[in-house]
């Protein structure tokens, strides 16, 4: 990740991509309502904005250029076509927010898109977490949204994403790898983990190994690249 | 055939109901925001329920390869609640622009109340404000007169009648529905209601133009199945399966397609299971093989 990018540029980044690849009517729409500074902001606007994104930047899938993919990496997002246009609208959209809120009153909308969101805003908000200025503040919440059962939710944080290996403790960093393992995500995907690995990781992963033999099952590679791995 | 259930409210049935209903066929499902049989003392927990319905629901149903859409709304039953029914209202315009809601509803009458009909006529207003048509629950009691007044309000407000789907009817109250431009919904059970024979006397009487059927399962004793039993009884009823197609397939599609937001995916393809990556006490799953579409 490049460093210190302003979140101004960050937004102006990720809203080349949505006017290259929005619909002009969606694109005008939106930019008609983004926040702006020294206006306050309007919430309900906000967050139909946050919702309508799906739908109205979701139709078809989204194909970037090499230059946008260097583009969106620089900031962090990793993956992006997996996720489409309306996360990408959705981060321009956090990211605007927080130039005319107050840092307190962003951790909060923050939190708000997250708990009211359906799964997509809040795969959405949590890919933006790195984007936001000292996003130490947001470790909580994406600690608690690798509690959840929704497989896409917990993928948003564990998978392609910087923001774990760069801020989880060692507890939360483990338990995620240990739910990648249980739910055989690819460990290639999880950014970071071989910076972060530890000697407690491997005593857990070892664990579930034995489970999983004394069990009968089969030992995914997965499994054995961290059992058999070094720090 | 594929079939569509356009009103089953998925979150009070099991994942034995899932695994059933994709076997006989049912791709698609409507879940209406309705009461959850007992009345909620909070506004928080009408949100809960909303975002259930657009997030762990919708992802429940895809683990079974059924494509699973809402309806939201102030069901009429609790719009007689003081204590949240202007909470929940203040809740809709964020809920009603989410993925996958496809009309707002259920909105109607209950008791026919004149608290019911300010907030049925508030709703509607919210539909045209959204850009979706609206699925109207007709009372249990006193059905006819609540069909009629529903008809009325509609006309009144110049809600385009194409636009409104009108569910439980019966014998007595599909004839006055037809007369008007609006869809005639069925809700099929075990034992009050509608049943599997009669509905199809009746589209041998009325034939399928804008009838639609669908099991209303929900917390009681109900049976998800209604919609293949339906289409089952049809064909012994001796009715083309073009007509059935019309009924089980076609007019939901027709009705809820207006809302711009129903995504059948290409030509309808079927929603392809990946159960894969959800495993152990994580997921519908608890340890089983899970299923995977090639």
């Amino acid at each position: 990740m490049e460093r210190e990018i302003p979140t101004t540029e960050a937004a102006e980044r990720l809203l080349s991509v949505v006017r290259a690849h929005g619909e002009a009517l969606e694109v005008e729409r939106l930019e008609s309502k983004l926040p702006s500074a020294g206006t306050p902001l309007a919430r309900g606007a906000f967050f139909g904005l946050f919702a309508g994104a799906g739908r109205r930047f979701g139709r078809k899938a989204l194909s970037l250029s090499e230059a946008e993919r260097e583009s969106l990496a620089g900031l962090g997002l990793i993956e992006s076509e997996r996720h489409g246009l309306p996360a990408l609208v959705r981060a321009a959209l956090l990211l605007r927010a927080h130039a005319v809120l107050d840092p307190e009153a962003v951790v909060e909308l923050v939190a708000e898109a997250f708990e009211k969101g359906d799964t997509g805003e809040r795969v959405a908000v949590l890919r933006s977490l790195s984007l936001l200025p000292a996003p130490e503040r947001f470790t909580e919440l994406a600690v608690e949204a690798c509690r959840s059962h929704v497989q896409e939710v917990f993928e948003a944080v564990a998978c392609d994403n910087p923001f774990a290996a760069a801020h989880f403790s060692e507890l939360a960093f483990n338990q995620m790898i240990v739910k990648v393992l249980f739910t055989e995500v690819p460990l290639a995907r999880v950014h970071g983990w071989r910076q972060r690995n530890n000697d407690e990781l491997r005593r857990m992963v070892r664990d579930y190994g034995a489970e999983r033999r004394a069990a009968g099952r089969s030992i995914p590679s997965d499994i054995a690249r961290i059992e058999e791995s070094t720090t | 055939m594929k079939l569509f259930d356009p009103h089953i409210h998925m979150t009070s049935r099991t994942t034995d109901d899932y695994e059933a209903m994709a076997r006989a066929g049912v791709v698609a499902v409507v879940e209406p925001a309705f009461w959850l049989g007992q009345p909620r003392t909070h506004v928080g927990s009408f949100e809960d329920y909303f975002l259930s319905l657009t997030g762990w629901e919708r992802f429940r149903a895809s683990q079974f390869g059924i494509r699973h859409f809402s309806t939201m709304a102030l069901n009429p039953k609790e719009a007689n609640n003081p204590k949240i029914a202007r909470g929940v209202l203040d809740l809709l315009p964020r809920y009603l622009e989410k993925d996958g809601v496809v009309a707002v509803g259920e909105i109607g009458y209950d008791d026919m109340t004149e608290v019911e009909d300010a907030i049925f006529r508030e709703q509607i207003e919210l539909a045209r404000d959204f850009d979706l048509p609206v699925l109207v629950h007709t009372p249990h009691r006193d059905k006819k007169r609540g069909t009629e007044r529903t008809i009325e309000v509609v006309r009144e407000m110049g809600f385009p009648e194409h636009r409104v789907l009108i569910d439980h009817n019966n014998e007595e109250t599909l004839p006055l529905v037809l007369e008007t431009g609006c869809f005639a919904g069925h809700s099929i059970y075990p034992n009050t209601k509608m049943d599997e024979t009669r509905m199809a006397a009746l589209v041998k009487k009325y034939g399928p133009e804008r009838i639609i059927v669908n099991s209303a399962a929900d917390w009681g004793v109900a049976d998800a199945l209604k919609v293949p039993k339906t289409v089952e009884a049809m064909r012994q009823a001796g009715i083309a399966e073009d007509v059935i197609e019309t009924i089980v397939w076609r007019n939901p599609i027709a009705f809820f397609g207006q809302s711009g937001r129903l995504d059948m995916g290409e030509d309808s393809e079927l929603l392809k299971i990946d159960q894969r990556d959800l495993f152990e006490g994580n997921s519908v799953l608890r340890g089983q093989s899970p299923v995977v579409d090639s």
